[in-house]
C-alpha cells in the first residue's frame, strides 16, 4: 500500500510530465498553453505536499505565487498569440520562425 | 614710452581674430576687412614707433607679464617682451614694410574671392613675426616662428585649387618644420644645461666655453638656415613664389626669411662668450653656409626665366650674404643689409606683382620686353630696386653690401671676401639681364604690347618703397649707435671709402655693363654650353638629389609598408579574426531556429538535466 505522500508526489509528476509531452508535441498554441497550466500545477501540487509533509507553510505560499504568475502570463501569453495569429489566420507554430538567426 | 611694446604683437593678432574668426559669422564688406586688416598694423606701426622713441638705451627692457615657472631651474620661462635696438629694428621693419604691402594688397587681391580670409593670414603672419622679434627668451620665439611658418604655409597655398601651390605650400611647411625641430632641441639643451631659456640668464659669462652652447648654437643655425633659405635647406623658398605677389614681397623677401639672421645677431652673445677654437668654428660655420648659398643661389638665378623666380633666388643669395655678414662678426652689417634688402627686394617685389597683374597672370620674361615706355612708373621702380640690389650709390644697397664686403675685408676672412666680390658680379650681371628683359627692346608678346593699368594704391605704396630703397641708406647714420650695440668688426657700418668699397663699386659695375653687353640689345638668349645652362637651371642637381636621396626613398618605405605590413601583416590578421567570428556566429546562429517547440525542448533537456544533477547529490 502506498502512503498519500507518494500518491500525491506520482500524481504531481504526472501532470508534469503529461504537461512536458504536450508542450513539446502538440502544435497549436492554445494547447501549448493548456500544457503549461498543467506542468504549473503539477508543480503546485508537489510544493502542496511537501509543505503538509513537513508542516511548512512556505510551499502553500509559493502555490499562490505560481498561480498570480500563471494568471499574467497567461494574460500576457493570449495577447501576444492574438497579436501573431491575426493576420496569418492560422495557429500553428511551426509555421512561425521569423526569429531564425 | 616702451611699455606700449605689448601693442605692437597684439594689434595684428586682434585684426586676425577679428577677420579670421568673427568674419566667419558676420558678413564684412571688402572696404571694412581692408581697414581691419591694414588699420591694425598701421597702429601696431605707430605703437614701434612710440616704443622706439621711448627707449632709451643702452641696456635692453624687459617687459614682463607673466611667469611661466614649470620649466628650468632658475627663474621659469617668462611671457615677456625684449625692448633692445635689435628687436625695435625689427619691429619697425616689419610693421613698416607690412603696412605698405597690406595696402598694396587692396588693390591686388580686389577681386579675388578669398579676400577677407587673405588679410586674415597676412595679419596672423604680422604678429608671429613681432612675437618673434620681441620675445625676451627662446620659447617666446619659438612660438612666433613657428606662427610664421605657419602663415608662411597657409599663404604659399592661398590658391588652394592650384596643385602647384599646395605642393609648394607643403613642402614650405616640412622643410621649416625641421628648423622648428632644431631650435627645440636648442631649447631642451639651453633648459637642461643652463636652467632657463631666457636672453638674460643664457647671455652671461657662466654660459660661455662648453661644448652644449657650440651645439645649441649650431642647432639654432639649423633652424635659421630653415626658416632663412640656406644651404642646405633652401629648397622650398623659389617654390614659395606660388603664392600671391604680396606675400612674395613681404614674406618670403623682405621680413620672414629674415627672421634667420635675426635669430643669428640675437644668438651672438653665446658665440661671444666662447673663446678660440669654439667661436672660430661658429663663425667659419655660419660664414661659410651664406656664402656658398649667396654663389650657389646667384648663379640659379642668372638662368631663371620666371621674373618672381630671379627675384626669389636673388632673396637666397642675399641672405647668404647676410649670413656671411654675421659669419665674420659683422652683424651690425647683416642688419643694416637685411632692413635694406626689405626696402629694394619688396619694391622689386610690388613693381612685379604690378607687371605681372598688367600683363595678365604673365611672369616669363622671355614674353614680356618693351615695358619701358608702356610703364614708366613701374620701369623706374624696378630701376631703383635693380641699381640698389646691384649695389650702385647711393642706393641702399649700395651701402649695406659694401659694409658686408667691407666687415669680411676687416675680419680678415678674404676668402669669404672674395666670394661676396664673386656674387656682387652676378648680382649686378642677373638683375641687369631681368631690367633689360622686361623693359629693354620690343614686346615679344600680345600681353606685353597692351599692359592693363594699375590701381592707385599699388602704385604709390611701390612708390614708397622705391623711395626707401633709394634713401634707406641713411639710416645707418642715423641710428648709428643702435647699429654699434649689434656687435662690429673694424670701424663697423658708418661708410667711408676704403679699397674695399672701391672694389665692389667696381665689381657691380662691370656687371651691370656685361648685363648691357648681353641683353642690351633685346636679345633673350646668350650662346652658352647648353649643359651648363640646364645645369644651373636646374638648382645644379640638387632638388633632383633630394628627390632621389629623400623622397624616392620614402616614399619606398612608405610603399613597402603597405605591401608587407598593411597588405600583408595587419590586413591578414584582421581577415582571420573576421572569419573567426564569422564561422563562429554562424555556428551558433543554427541554435535560433525560431521554432518555439525546440526552444521548449531544450529547457527542458535543461531541466532535466538539473533534476539529475539535484538527485545524484551534486547540489550538496
Amino acid at each position: 500500500m502506498i502512503g498519500a505522500t507518494e500518491f500525491y508526489l506520482t500524481l504531481s509528476a504526472l501532470l508534469f510530465a503529461i504537461g512536458a509531452a504536450g508542450m513539446l508535441l502538440r502544435r497549436n498554441p492554445l494547447v501549448m498553453f493548456m500544457s503549461i497550466e498543467l506542468m504549473l500545477n503539477g508543480v503546485n501540487l508537489a510544493f502542496l505536499t511537501f509543505a503538509r509533509l513537513w508542516d511548512n507553510p512556505d510551499g502553500d505560499i509559493f502555490t499562490f505565487l505560481v498561480l498570480t504568475v500563471a494568471a499574467a502570463e497567461a494574460v500576457v501569453g493570449l495577447a501576444i498569440i492574438i497579436a501573431i495569429f491575426r493576420p496569418r489566420q492560422g495557429v500553428d507554430v511551426d509555421e512561425i520562425d521569423e526569429m531564425k538567426g | 614710452m616702451v611699455e606700449a611694446i605689448w601693442l605692437v604683437p597684439i594689434l595684428p593678432l586682434a585684426g586676425f581674430v577679428v577677420l579670421g574668426l568673427l568674419g566667419q559669422f558676420l558678413p564684412m564688406p571688402r572696404p571694412l576687412v581692408a581697414l581691419i586688416g591694414c588699420g591694425s598694423v598701421a597702429l601696431a606701426f605707430v605703437a614701434a614707433i612710440v616704443t622706439a622713441v621711448g627707449y632709451s638705451g643702452p641696456s635692453a627692457s624687459d617687459q614682463v607679464y607673466y611667469t611661466w615657472t614649470g620649466l628650468g631651474s632658475g627663474g621659469g620661462i617668462n611671457i615677456g617682451l625684449w625692448v633692445d635696438p635689435l628687436s625695435l629694428t625689427m619691429l619697425l621693419t616689419v610693421t613698416g614694410v607690412s603696412l605698405l604691402i597690406h595696402i598694396y594688397s587692396i588693390g591686388y587681391m580686389a577681386d579675388d574671392e578669398g579676400f577677407r580670409r587673405y588679410f586674415a593670414y597676412l595679419n596672423l603672419f604680422v604678429f608671429a613675426m613681432c612675437l618673434l622679434a620681441a620675445a625676451d627668451n627662446y620659447l617666446l620665439l619659438l612660438l612666433g616662428w613657428a606662427n610664421v611658418g605657419l602663415a608662411s604655409f597657409l599663404l604659399i597655398g592661398f590658391w588652394f585649387s592650384r596643385p602647384r601651390a599646395v605642393q609648394a605650400a607643403r613642402l614650405a611647411i616640412v622643410v621649416n618644420v625641421i628648423g622648428d625641430a632644431a631650435i627645440m632641441l636648442a631649447i631642451f639643451l639651453f633648459i637642461a644645461s643652463f636652467g632657463s631659456a631666457s636672453y638674460t640668464d643664457l647671455f652671461k659669462v657662466t654660459t660661455g666655453n662648453s661644448g652644449l652652447a657650440v651645439a645649441a648654437t649650431l642647432l639654432l643655425l639649423i633652424g635659421a638656415a630653415a626658416k632663412s633659405a640656406q644651404l642646405p635647406l633652401y629648397i622650398w623658398l623659389p617654390d614659395a613664389m606660388e603664392g600671391p605677389t604680396p606675400v612674395s614681397a613681404l614674406m618670403h623677401a623682405a621680413t620672414m626669411v629674415t627672421a634667420g639672421v635675426y635669430l643669428m645677431v640675437r644668438s651672438a652673445p653665446l658665440t661671444a662668450l666662447m673663446t678660440g677654437p669654439d667661436a672660430a668654428l661658429i663663425h667659419n660655420v655660419i660664414g661659410w653656409v651664406g656664402a656658398a648659398t649667396a654663389i650657389f643661389a646667384a648663379t640659379i638665378a642668372l638662368v631663371q626665366r620666371d621674373i618672381k623666380r630671379v627675384l626669389a633666388y636673388s632673396t637666397i643669395s642675399q641672405l647668404g650674404y647676410m649670413f656671411l655678414a654675421v659669419g665674420v662678426g659683422a652683424n651690425d652689417a647683416a642688419i643694416f643689409h637685411l632692413v635694406s634688402h626689405a626696402f629694394f627686394k619688396a619694391c622689386l617685389f610690388l613693381s612685379a606683382g604690378i607687371i605681372i597683374h598688367a600683363l595678365g597672370d604673365e611672369q616669363d620674361m622671355h614674353k614680356m620686353g618693351g615695358l619701358m615706355r608702356r610703364m614708366p612708373l613701374v620701369a623706374t621702380t624696378f630701376a631703383i630696386g635693380t641699381l640698389a640690389l646691384a649695389a650702385i650709390p647711393p642706393f641702399a644697397g649700395f651701402f649695406s653690401k659694401d659694409a658686408v664686403l667691407a666687415g669680411a675685408y676687416a675680419g680678415g676672412y678674404y676668402a669669404l671676401w672674395i666670394v661676396g666680390l664673386i656674387v656682387a658680379f652676378l648680382t649686378a650681371l642677373y638683375m641687369g639681364r631681368a631690367f633689360l628683359l622686361t623693359f629693354g627692346g620690343q614686346p615679344r608678346s600680345e600681353a606685353a604690347a597692351h599692359p592693363h593699368s594699375t590701381g592707385l594704391s599699388m602704385a604709390w605704396t611701390t612708390a614708397a618703397l622705391a623711395l626707401l630703397s633709394l634713401g634707406g641708406g641713411v639710416i645707418a647714420f642715423i641710428f648709428t649707435d643702435w647699429f654699434a650695440g649689434f656687435g662690429t668688426v673694424g670701424e663697423g657700418i658708418a661708410f667711408s671709402f676704403s679699397i674695399s668699397s672701391i672694389i665692389s663699386l667696381v665689381v657691380a659695375l662691370a656687371g651691370l655693363l656685361v648685363a648691357y653687353l648681353l641683353y642690351g640689345r633685346g636679345q633673350t638668349a646668350v650662346n652658352v654650353p647648353r649643359w651648363l645652362y640646364n645645369a644651373a637651371a636646374q638648382g645644379w642637381g640638387l632638388p633632383t638629389l633630394y628627390h632621389e636621396a629623400i623622397v624616392v626613398p620614402l616614399l619606398a618605405l612608405a610603399r613597402a609598408i603597405v605591401v608587407f605590413f598593411e597588405h600583408g601583416f595587419l590586413e591578414e590578421i584582421l581577415h582571420e579574426v573576421r572569419t573567426l567570428f564569422q564561422q563562429g556566429g554562424k555556428l551558433l546562429s543554427r541554435g535560433q531556429s525560431g521554432a518555439l517547440r525546440n526552444y521548449a525542448l531544450v529547457v527542458l533537456l535543461g531541466v532535466v538535466v538539473i533534476v539529475i544533477y539535484a538527485i545524484s547529490g551534486g547540489a550538496k
